[in-house]
Order: structure tokens, then C-alpha cells, then sequence
């Protein structure tokens, strides 16, 4: 055993070898979450993206084209970059076993790293799938990814140092200082995300409008993306120790003042409900709001890629196919999280609904219209859409075919509670 | 600071959104001490202990382990303390063998000194043939009794637990408090905080009762009493 009172170091390599063990675990049993939750939308995402295919990319030739290019990859790695870097699960858990704030920054880095190299081959799939030459867009995003890194790994090391001083940044929080001191004291990580979204934008542009000299330019942006994170780390590390149980308590969000408010039962369509009914619609859309929360953040990118597909190519069988495909994964990965409820059930509210003598029926309809007012949110944008591009007469299937997936997924998860 | 003293905590004032929790408390824990820290709900007993294991940041006041602040000094504290908070955490991806080894590593022991501690351990709290299972398969009991197994590990001077005898059941509860003894007899000294008030008066020798706003050392005498009639309030 290590003498008490002695400082260890080598924390890296054993940080990469649990990043290893954690995804080996995780691809040898995979859990529901991480399939639905990652895998699907992961998905979605990538035939989107090959649906698109050059239409969907601007000309990487010039510096306007660089700088689209660029503004794709930085925003997303900007917007990545806090949780990625600072949103561990396990922070408090290194910090108790010892682990240095620097090497525990690198390896964070390193992971903001992979998550850039994965923007970069998202980018690149439009351009593979309409057989460009992806040597531009390659160059263009790898130095706006790499500029990017650098500087986000410096500006929210020093907003993290910031941050844990304990004061609040007079510049960043004029004007809020008075009324939120929490929110003041955080202003460093709000503005953030800004200097590498610029930075990798720029860096984009230069390269894309560089007629030479571009293997110099993507060996000096991978020359500020380990500069930039070599240094983050050095300021990260005295800061570590405080600024850790700083970010857990930040991501403590209070439950609304008046809570209960989204329990009023009798307001809207609810109202069209009997009343046992309607207190199971608002309960069940509650816990699955909060338990259940991927199945509603799966609508967005679907309606927005498939609104776009149908107002490009809105008469095109290939595009048609791909939005029913995308709406009808989507259908399934919230029919996942109803049947999820009635798992969760099994160990508790079936009881209380027993109890309270809420009949099968009056479940079967609050599930029903809970499920069904889910899908909708996804179904009514698609189905507007599609009337409005593709002029077919079946637009009013796509809210039918969501009440009856939302009728079989109510039926699977009330078995499901039932199920000892 | 005298040389025998683990813990000092001077001072130590916490709120949660200009709520005080903590006001001006102050403790300090010696050699072979066992303190048991006592509240009703929402007193800060968990704020506390946080504030030692570093999960907390205290709004003022000073904390040394060991002469050392866990805030400036984080990596020898880690090696001198061993906590187990109320939900622990365990990598759910990993089997309890791979975070036992990963914890020992990180924690620069030797491969057969970890070996040898880790199985004693395991077989104590009844852990020992499930070592290959996923940490996210365990029970909540199970799981407490893999965090305590990480917990001491190391031989760490000072324990902090936290609401430790949840899930456990009373063989395992029993095995729990023959370790601490043991502990204790080596000149470490812990922290306790549950809400089996039996269970503390039984193990520790001293309190620290908590209330909102408000805090009372029970040393010698006091605790004494407190032991006649354990309650959530002063004698």
C-alpha cells in the first residue's frame, strides 16, 4: 500500500483502460437505453445525413464554404464540449480515489477528441454518399475541429478555474449579479462555448479559402488543439478539487416554485377525459416526462430532417420512403418508453391504481392519450409537411397510424405492470 | 492541530440557495474516535459529510484531515480517507472484480496486497463468488456492501459513511461493526450517520447531533445520556 500522505501519479493510462472496460461492458450487454437512446437516433442521424447527400453540404471550395463547413463542426463540438468535458457521472468518484485534476482533464480532452473525429466523419457522409472527393471537406474539418478542441479545452479550463475562485466575473455577469449570484458566478461557463465556436468557424474559412499552404495550416491547428489542451489542463488542475462538487451542485435543477403545477388535472383535452382517466394521462405524462425524457427529444431532429427532405425532394419516392422509415423508428422508440412505464410499474403504482380503484379502462384511456399526445408532437409537423410538398390525399394517416401504435404500446405496457 | 487528531473542522457554514444548512459547526475527531453523526431529515448530516469528502463545497470554515485540506490537497487526503456517501456510486458497466481492481490501482496498492485485502473483504460481507457480476445488477445491499469493501480497501485512517446501514442486513451489520471495532483499534477513526439510533449508540462513542440551523457536540456525559434515550433532539 502507498504510504499515507504521499502523492501518486499515473492516473492516465488506468483512465483510458476504464474508458475501454465501461464500453466493452456496455457492447457485451448492452442495456434498452443505450440502443434506443443512442443507437436509433445514431441511426436516424446517418441516413438523414446520406439522404441528404450533396444537396445537403455547402461547396468546400472557398472561404464561404469553409466557414459553413466550420460553423457545422465548431457549433457542435461547442455544444458538446461542457458535458463532455465536465458532465461525468463518475467526477466524484475519481476525486474521493485521488485522481489528479490534470490527468483526469487530459483524458476528458482526449474524449471531446473522439467526439470531434466523429463530427468530422458525420460531416463527410454527404459528400461520400453523392461520391464527391472527400479531401476538401476532410482538410476543412479536421483543422476547424482541431482549432476547436484547443480552444476548448483552454476557455473552459479557465472558466472552470474561474468559477471554483468562488467570485463572480464583474465583465460576464454585469447586469445579473444582482438577481441571480448562482447564475453570476457561473457566467465563465456560459460564455464558454463562444471563443471555440468563433475559432473553429475562422479556422474553417482559412483553410477553406487557402489555395497553398493547407498542410500547414492542419499541422498548425493540431499544434493548438495539443497546446490548447496540455495548457487547459495545467489551469484545470489546482482548480479541480473545488470546482468538481461545484458543477454536481450547479446541475441541481429545484423543482419549480408552486410545484404541482403540471399536476392540475382538468385543464385542455384533459378535460375530454373521465376524471380517473384524466389523472392518469397527467401522472403517467409527468413520471414519463422525467424518467422517459429521450422518447420526446427523439421528435425534433426526426420532424426537422424529415420537413427538409420533403420540401427538397417532396415528390420523390426514395425521400418518402426514408420519412417513413425515420417517423416509424421514432414511433418505436416512444412505444419503448410507454411499455418502460409499465415495467417500472410492476414494482409499486399498479398498487396505488388498485388501491385508488382506478378501473382497467380508465388506464387503458389516460396511457392511451398519453402515448398518443407524445407521438403527436412528431406526427402533425410530419403530416402538415407532407400535404404541403408531396400533395398526397393521405396526410391524416400519419396522426391515425400514431393513435393505433400508441393503442398497442398502451396494451403492451399495462400487460407489462400486470407481469410479476 | 495536535498530532493525533484526523479530523478538525472549524466554522463550517453551508446554505443551499440562501438556505443555511450548516452554521458555524465545529468538530474535532481524534485517534481510535468514533463519532456518530445524528438528525432528522434535512438536518445536514449527509451537507456535512459531504463537505469533508469533498462532494460539498462549504461557503466558509475550514476542514483538515490529516492536517491537510481537502480542497487544496486532494490526492493525500484521498489517501488517508475512505468514504462510502448515502448513494454510492459504482461503475454499472463493470463487474465488482474489474472496480475493485481499477480502485486499487488508482489507489497505488501492491497487485498481491490488493488481492489478499480484497478477498478478505469480499468474503466478509459475504460478497465472495460474485465478484463477475455487473455492478448494475447488484441489489441496493449488495451494492452498499461493494462500496464499503472500496471504502476500506485502502486501510484509510479516517472512515466517513453515510446512512451505512441501509440495505445491509443485520449478519453483514454485525460483520460491519467488528471491522470498525477493528479499525478503531488500529488508531483510525470514523464518522457515522444512520437513522438506526440503536445501532449508534451500540458502535460510537461520541455524537455530533444535528438540527436545522442548529448543532450540539455530545461528548462524555451528554453522550451518555443520549445513549439512555436516543432521540433526534438533546437530552
Amino acid at each position: 500500500m502507498t504510504e499515507p500522505g504521499t502523492t501518486r501519479s499515473g492516473h492516465l493510462g488506468l483512465l483510458f483502460e476504464l474508458g475501454w472496460q465501461r464500453i466493452g461492458g456496455l457492447l457485451r450487454s448492452p442495456t434498452p437505453k443505450l440502443v434506443l437512446g443512442v443507437g436509433l437516433p445514431a441511426a436516424v442521424l446517418c441516413s438523414a445525413l446520406v439522404v441528404l447527400g450533396r444537396a445537403g453540404v455547402p461547396n468546400p471550395s472557398g472561404a464561404a464554404g469553409g466557414l459553413t463547413l466550420g460553423l457545422l463542426v465548431s457549433a457542435t463540438l461547442s455544444f458538446l464540449s461542457y458535458g463532455v468535458l465536465f458532465g461525468g457521472s463518475d467526477n466524484l468518484f475519481l476525486r474521493q480515489l485521488g485522481v489528479a485534476g490534470r490527468e483526469l482533464y487530459l483524458e476528458r480532452g482526449l474524449r471531446l477528441c473522439f467526439a470531434g473525429a466523429v463530427t468530422v466523419v458525420a460531416v463527410l457522409i454527404p459528400f461520400a454518399a453523392a461520391g464527391d472527393p472527400l479531401g476538401p471537406p476532410l482538410v476543412i474539418g479536421l483543422t476547424a475541429a482541431a482549432v476547436c478542441l484547443g480552444t476548448a479545452n483552454l476557455a473552459y479550463a479557465w472558466a472552470a478555474r474561474s468559477t471554483a475562485g468562488g467570485g463572480s466575473n464583474r465583465l460576464l455577469s454585469a447586469g445579473i449579479r444582482q438577481w441571480d449570484p448562482g447564475l453570476a458566478r457561473a457566467a465563465p461557463l456560459v460564455y464558454a462555448p463562444l471563443l471555440p465556436f468563433l475559432a473553429g468557424s475562422f479556422a474553417g474559412a482559412v483553410v477553406g479559402g487557402a489555395q497553398q499552404l493547407t498542410g500547414l495550416l492542419v499541422l498548425a491547428s493540431v499544434v493548438v488543439a495539443v497546446a490548447g489542451t496540455r495548457l487547459g489542463a495545467a489551469l484545470f488542475a489546482p482548480a479541480s478539487a473545488r470546482f468538481l462538487p461545484t458543477a454536481t451542485e450547479m446541475s441541481y435543477a429545484p423543482p419549480p416554485e408552486g410545484g404541482g403545477e403540471e399536476f392540475r388535472q382538468r385543464r385542455g383535452l384533459a378535460s375530454l377525459l373521465p376524471r380517473p382517466a384524466a389523472a392518469v394521462w397527467v401522472r403517467d405524462a409527468t413520471v414519463g416526462s422525467r424518467r422517459f425524457g429521450w422518447a420526446a427529444r427523439v421528435t425534433w431532429p426526426v420532424v426537422i430532417v424529415s420537413i427538409v427532405a420533403l420540401a427538397r425532394w417532396g415528390e420523390s419516392s426514395a425521400a418518402h420512403a426514408w420519412v417513413v422509415a425515420a417517423v416509424g423508428l421514432a414511433l418505436v422508440i416512444q412505444a419503448a418508453a410507454v411499455v418502460g412505464l409499465g415495467i417500472v410499474e410492476r414494482h409499486g403504482p399498479r398498487w396505488i391504481d388498485r388501491s385508488m380503484g382506478i378501473a382497467w379502462r380508465h388506464r387503458f384511456a389516460g396511457r392511451w392519450a398519453w402515448s398518443w399526445g407524445l407521438s403527436l408532437w412528431l406526427l402533425v409537423p410530419v403530416a402538415l409537411a407532407w400535404w404541403w410538398w408531396s400533395g398526397f390525399g393521405t396526410a391524416w394517416a400519419w396522426p391515425v397510424a400514431g393513435a393505433f401504435s400508441a393503442g398497442v404500446a398502451t396494451m403492451a405496457s399495462l400487460l407489462n405492470s400486470e407481469r410479476r | 492541530m495536535t498530532e493525533e487528531s484526523l479530523l478538525e473542522v472549524r466554522d463550517l457554514s453551508k446554505s443551499y440557495r440562501r438556505r443555511p444548512v450548516l452554521r458555524t459547526l465545529a468538530l474535532v475527531v481524534k485517534e481510535g474516535e468514533a463519532v456518530a453523526v445524528i438528525g432528522p431529515n434535512g438536518a445536514g448530516k449527509s451537507t456535512f459529510l459531504g463537505c469533508i469528502t469533498g462532494d460539498r463545497i462549504p461557503d466558509a470554515g475550514s476542514i483538515r484531515v490529516c492536517g491537510h485540506d481537502p480542497f487544496v490537497d486532494q490526492s493525500v487526503v484521498a489517501n488517508w480517507m475512505g468514504s462510502v456517501p448515502e448513494t454510492p456510486f459504482l461503475y454499472g458497466e463493470l463487474t465488482i472484480a474489474e472496480t475493485i481492481r481499477f480502485v486499487s490501482r488508482v489507489r497505488g496498492m501492491d497487485r498481491e496486497d490488493a488481492a489478499g485485502e480484497s478477498a478478505r473483504l469480499l468474503d466478509l460481507f459475504g460478497l465472495a463468488g460474485a465478484e463477475d457480476v455487473l455492478c448494475r445488477e447488484l441489489s441496493q445491499g449488495m451494492g452498499r456492501k461493494t462500496a464499503i469493501v472500496l471504502a476500506l480497501l485502502h486501510r484509510p485512517r479516517l472512515l466517513i459513511l453515510d446512512e451505512i446501514f441501509n440495505g445491509l442486513d443485520l449478519p453483514s451489520a454485525d460483520r460491519l461493526i467488528a471491522e470498525l471495532d477493528a479499525h478503531r483499534a488500529r488508531g483510525g477513526a470514523f464518522l457515522l450517520s444512520s437513522h438506526n439510533l440503536s445501532l449508534l449508540a451500540s458502535v460510537c462513542d461520541r455524537g455530533l447531533l444535528l438540527a436545522p440551523d442548529s448543532w450540539t457536540n455530545l461528548d462524555e456525559e451528554e453522550w451518555q445520556r443520549w445513549k439512555e434515550a436516543p432521540a433526534l433532539t438533546p437530552a
